[in-house]
């Protein structure tokens, strides 16, 4: 069952109730008031009829008259005012009436002075007997007036089937309205429900109309927040994706060029007759590319399996950064550059191999960049560790690209100096591992420094 | 007749060196260069090349960028590339390459793929020569030391394969494919049976090598 439908049938349901009620009440109050009117019409008339009567009989009557005078008297003065519904009885003797039904019978009256009455229904007829017991000269009267008061229940009974009548349309046309209405007020969540679909079937751009200012508009807000996380999630991994998929094409890329050397030169041994010196040639070729294939397959690994999660301790810089003096030295001095440390007492939150790594790293890149003389710098201060060289610079637009894997700025001079395109990248893994920031600031022909801020140490 | 001069655009000497040593016992002419703008000037200055194998990632131009220097001299073009999509491949082909070969290849692949194209382009030499044998390919006609030679037509176009790819061993069920064809139903004895006939009728036996397992090689060393 759709929501319209439910909060449809829970309000007409509602309507129904209330309705039926009210109507029934309405028809009890009104038919009670109704009665009581007629009642009281009926008893009035019967007091002024009494009244009348008894007045006459007194004013022409005395005590000494026999009971035959009396009765004609009384009869006679009856008489003056009844109408056609008034009966006069005395001791079981009905001195007066124009109905067919004897009164006393039905309504025995025993006080004296005490209107009483009787509603019932006689002869399929409704009839409203009232009456009262007066003693008029030592003689006991009742006075009685007989009203049919069918015509009263009929009204009421019309009265009853127009009220359920009004009803009736006061149903239909409030079902009409409460089903349009919910409609109406369901829509939003409908255009919702499109719009939840078009998200699902990948439009991420798709958002919900807020029109109202209701838990329906606030939903559509809260749709379209969710809508703006899930797309920004899809993105992100559509450009993981993406940059995975560069990364692998990358990774083939990178491996096919030294394969390609490995296959051609070993079938040409296999194949070729050539003089020693050549075949020597090419076995040193084979030789020193699967020596590359090696080095580039242990750096992959590294930045492959490299975990956010590492084991951090807290370690002195100034160690650090002999470590890695100690383990570059041999290779810079071959070089002909100068490796330049200066640290103070502070103390890193960090996994002091991986560290060493990535400044290992960053120092060969700046030993690459510089001519032999030259001198690289690391220094080290509160959370800052920089690693500053003069060699050839870094053009701007490539800075935000060099930690790319296998992004060179300079391809092929990069890969003279043996360089994987993969340093920068590991470095950049490292230092997001420790939630380090990792920032390139060079100036072309002028060198580079690189800062690795740790995050604030307490 | 000279032999027909290639240019090399590569920027990994591994490769290049390879590809080097294969063109010279084949019995190429060829110039390594390593950059793009550099090979560029050099056209300026020397253009006769019969054809080129080109890298398509290289400092300076790259490969498709050269193409324009090569269509100006005239030059017909393989390219040698990594890359593998198709959208490069199609760039490289629409360019006007005459072949876009990806690493890694095989050599004899390549050797073959250059041929073919000199053999398109009409630049291959009509008789092939090897020591003191001349042999001319229009006329079908084989002499050693201006002496005429009868040869039957596989032995002809065995021999003329072993010429081709000189100093170059040739796996047997590679010349039985290339000569017999593929649907061909005997068996690499076959080979053997007229490379035996060659090297009786050529006198042949020092420089006709069998490898053991493998195939056969003429050496001209």
């Amino acid at each position: 069952m759709r929501l319209w439908q439910k909060i449809s049938l829970i309000c007409v349901i509602a309507m129904l109730l209330i309705v039926g009620t009210c109507n029934t009440i309405l028809i009890v109050v009104s038919k009670d008031n109704i009665l009581k009117l007629t009642q009281n019409s009926a008893m009035t008339e019967q007091s002024n009829l009494q009244a009348s009567f008894s007045g006459m009989v007194t004013y022409y009557s005395d005590d000494n008259m026999d009971d035959a005078a009396k009765r004609s008297m009384a009869k006679y003065c009856f008489a003056r005012f009844a109408g056609s519904e008034s009966v006069l009885v005395s001791d079981n003797d009905t001195i007066y009436s124009n109905v067919s039904l004897s009164p006393e019978k039905i309504l025995p009256l025993t006080s004296i002075n005490k209107q009483e009455h009787y509603m019932g229904e006689m002869d399929g007829r409704n009839i409203l007997i009232t009456g009262e017991k007066v003693t008029l000269l030592s003689k006991e009267y009742s006075v009685y007036t007989v009203q049919d008061i069918t015509s009263v229940y009929d009204s009421i009974n019309k009265m009853i089937w127009e009220f359920g009548l009004v009803s009736f349309a006061c149903i239909v046309l409030g079902i009409t309205l409460i089903v349009f209405l919910t409609r109406f007020a369901t829509r939003p969540l409908k255009s919702l429900g499109n719009t939840a679909r078009c998200i699902a079937k990948g439009d991420y751009d798709e958002r919900a109309e807020v029109s109202t200012n209701d838990e329906v508009g606030e939903l559509a807000q809260d749709f379209n927040v969710m809508a703006e996380a899930v797309q920004s999630n899809i993105n992100e991994l559509k450009e993981n994706a993406e940059r995975q998929l560069l990364f692998i094409g990358s990774i083939t890329h990178e491996f096919k060029t030294p394969l390609t050397s490995v296959i051609g030169h070993s079938e040409t041994l296999l194949y070729t007759k050539m003089p020693e010196d050549i075949m020597q040639k090419s076995l040193t070729h084979i030789h020193e590319q699967c020596k590359w294939l090696e080095r580039l397959t242990q750096k992959l690994l590294r930045l492959i399996t490299l975990q956010e999660q590492i084991d951090l301790e807290e370690g002195l810089v100034c160690e650090l950064l002999s470590a890695v003096k100690n383990s570059m030295e041999e290779t810079l001095r071959q070089r002909e550059i100068i490796l330049q440390t200066a640290c103070d007492n502070s103390q890193l939150l960090m996994d002091f191999d991986l560290m060493q790594s990535l400044l290992i790293n960053l120092v060969d890149n700046a030993a690459k960049a510089s001519k032999p003389g030259q001198s690289v710098q690391i220094t080290s201060y509160r959370n800052v560790i920089e690693v500053i060289d003069h060699g050839i610079g870094i053009p701007k637009e490539e800075i935000s690209r060099i930690t790319e894997p296998f992004y060179m700025v300079d391809r092929s001079r990069n890969k003279l100096k043996g360089g994987s395109g993969l340093g920068l990248a590991l470095a950049k893994r490292i230092a997001d591992a420790h939630g380090a920031q990792i920032a390139f600031e060079s100036i072309l022909g002028q060198g580079t420094t690189v800062k690795v801020t740790f995050p604030v140490y307490k | 007749m000279a032999s027909n001069r290639i240019l090399v655009v590569e920027d990994d000497k591994a490769i290049s060196d390879f590809i080097a040593i294969n063109l010279q016992y084949t019995g190429y002419e060829y110039v390594v260069i390593s950059d793009g703008n550099e090979t560029a000037l050099y056209l300026e200055q020397d253009h006769s090349f019969d054809m080129a194998l080109l890298d398509v990632m290289i400092p300076g131009m790259d490969g498709f960028e050269l193409m324009e220097y090569m269509k100006k001299y005239n030059i017909p073009v393989i390219y040698l590339t990594a890359k593998s999509d198709v959208s490069s491949k199609i760039q490289g082909l629409r360019g006007g390459a005459e072949d876009y070969i990806i690493k890694p290849f095989e050599v004899l692949e390549l050797l073959v793929r250059i041929e073919k194209v000199l053999d398109r382009m009409g630049k291959l030499n009509k008789i092939l020569r090897i020591k003191d044998i001349s042999i001319d390919l229009e006329n079908h006609t084989v002499t050693r030391s201006g002496k005429d030679i009868a040869l039957k037509p596989l032995e002809f176009d065995l021999l003329v394969m072993l010429v081709k790819y000189k100093n170059r061993t040739i796996p047997r069920d590679r010349l039985l494919n290339e000569i017999w064809g593929v649907d061909f139903f005997g068996g690499t004895r076959t080979v053997d049976v007229h490379i035996a006939q060659i090297r009786k009728k050529m006198n042949l036996h020092e420089e006709l090598k069998s490898i053991p397992k493998i195939g056969y090689r003429l050496e001209d060393l």
